[in-house]
């Protein structure tokens, strides 16, 4: 694995683990650097905002350092993060729905997808188009519905790793995931369709 | 010819395709289907469509996180300053608790069923004496004691403390309490036994003393000998069930004269 901030070094992830649990600062600066930016998107994906998922982020790594003498390794250290960032955005999830806050996602769409320079200027579109209505459908999901397609089509976490992340069982997840990528692909149909 | 059973079943798993979590013989199937059936088809250029698209958002130009480490630093170094306060306060905790263990436990040892009373001096305290329950004895053998009942108790039980008062009353060889506060005397007397320890080493049977003060709400005679108080109340279970804990003082190391002073005056 590789780490960046200056150094770049190959550390197991046990090692790190130890060393965060000791309050070693330093270590605790690689696991950042490891996971800052899944746990950010996974948070961008489910709050649909760059600054309420900068806040997630932050907090899930205050959280993290809290408590990382009491992580056991049982999941990775990847799966473990998501959890606790995931429980943070329901957090905020309710707090919006208490406050009756509506879900006003400021993703933009020229922030969508990284180009090729190979592609064609037509591909270019076409796929910008694509992940714009892509998003668009996962914005109007239900977040738990959200969470699972963007843990497993976007952050690429297994069955096991979700199971882990939503304390659920796999077979859960399993039908979970059906019922959300059925939703998903009808929402995708019906802007498809509404764009002509 | 494709049912539309088999058809169901395959678009369930054309999401699974690209997953690996199919088998190969599996994965053989689904694509001969798709090859000759256009809906299936329709519906598996649909997915992967829907899946590239998922896929390029996982390395899409997401905007940039305006909160870095270094801000992240200044708070990890705050919850590391309120941790180690934290240690510092569990360790002074952590000494408390030794200190209050260390106390039960001689509270513990000091607390016990029978006291042999020695040549103490008088007025010294002899440790704390276990009084059980009804029907339990308890046994203070030999010397001149005073028998003083814990402010607390007083106020838990009022006839457990009639109890003791009568019975501190019943002792003879300077056994001795203050007599029983107006209001408890009475009825509570009948409730105490006492009988001489001598009798029941030797056998005989013990001689209970239904007391109703047989010398006449006197102090009984001094007997200089070992003494069992049994407590037979009659009250409520909760009652018969308490343990109580009194002091036993040192009144006098020689002899058993009545009317020595109290030393713990009720």
């Amino acid at each position: 694995m590789v780490v960046s901030h200056g150094v770049t070094m190959q550390v197991a992830e046990d090692q790190l683990v130890t060393r965060c649990r000791a309050g070693d600062l330093d270590a605790f600066a690689q696991v950042y650097d490891r996971y800052e930016r899944q746990v950010f998107r996974y948070a961008y994906h489910i709050l649909g905002n760059r600054d309420d998922a900068d806040d997630i982020k932050q907090e899930t790594f205050v959280k993290a350092y809290q408590a990382i003498r009491s992580f056991r390794s049982e999941s990775s250290l990847q799966t473990w993060l998501l959890k606790i960032c995931g429980n943070l955005c329901r957090d905020k999830i309710k707090s919006w729905d208490r406050r009756k806050v509506t879900y006003d996602s400021t993703m933009r769409e020229d922030e969508m997808g990284v180009t090729s320079p190979d592609d064609s200027p037509q591909a270019i579109v076409e796929r910008k188009e694509l992940e714009a209505v892509i998003a668009k459908a996962l914005r109007g999901m239900p977040a738990p519905q959200r969470e699972i397609i963007v843990l497993h089509e976007i952050e690429g976490l297994s069955y096991e790793e979700i199971a882990a992340v939503l304390r659920c069982t796999r077979t859960s997840i399993k039908l979970r995931l059906f019922r959300a990528r059925k939703s998903l692909k009808e929402r995708v149909a019906s802007l498809m369709g509404a764009r002509g | 010819m494709n049912s539309m059973f088999e058809c169901r079943t395959v678009q369930n798993q054309i999401w699974e395709l690209e997953g690996g979590s199919l088998s190969e013989a599996r994965v053989n199937e689904i694509r001969s289907h798709i090859a000759s059936c256009e809906a299936c088809r329709e519906h598996a250029a649909a997915v992967h469509t829907m899946r590239s698209g998922l896929h390029g958002m996982r390395t899409q130009a997401l905007p940039a996180s305006m909160l870095g480490w270094r801000d992240l630093a200044n708070r990890v170094e705050n919850v590391s300053m309120r941790r180690q306060r934290v240690s510092f306060r569990a360790i002074g905790g952590g000494t408390l608790a030794l200190a209050a263990c260390a106390s039960a436990v001689f509270m513990f040892i000091n607390t016990r069923t029978d006291l042999t009373l020695g040549s103490a001096a008088p007025g010294a305290h002899l440790g704390k004496l276990k009084l059980p329950g009804a029907g339990d004895p308890f046994k203070v053998a030999g010397g001149d004691v005073a028998l003083a009942v814990p402010e607390d108790e007083r106020s838990l039980s009022q006839s457990g403390i009639a109890d003791l008062q009568t019975g501190a009353n019943f002792t003879g060889p300077g056994l001795r309490s203050a007599p029983p506060r107006p209001s408890l005397s009475g009825t509570r007397r009948a409730n105490i036994r006492m009988a001489s320890n001598r009798s029941q080493a030797t056998g005989t049977p013990v001689p209970t003393e239904d007391s109703e003060y047989p010398d006449g709400g006197a102090p009984r005679q001094a007997l200089h000998s070992d003494y069992v108080l049994q407590s037979a109340s009659s009250g409520n279970d909760e009652e018969q069930n308490r343990r109580y804990v009194i002091d036993v003082v040192s009144s006098r190391t020689t002899g058993a004269t009545e009317g020595t002073e109290d030393l713990h005056p009720w």
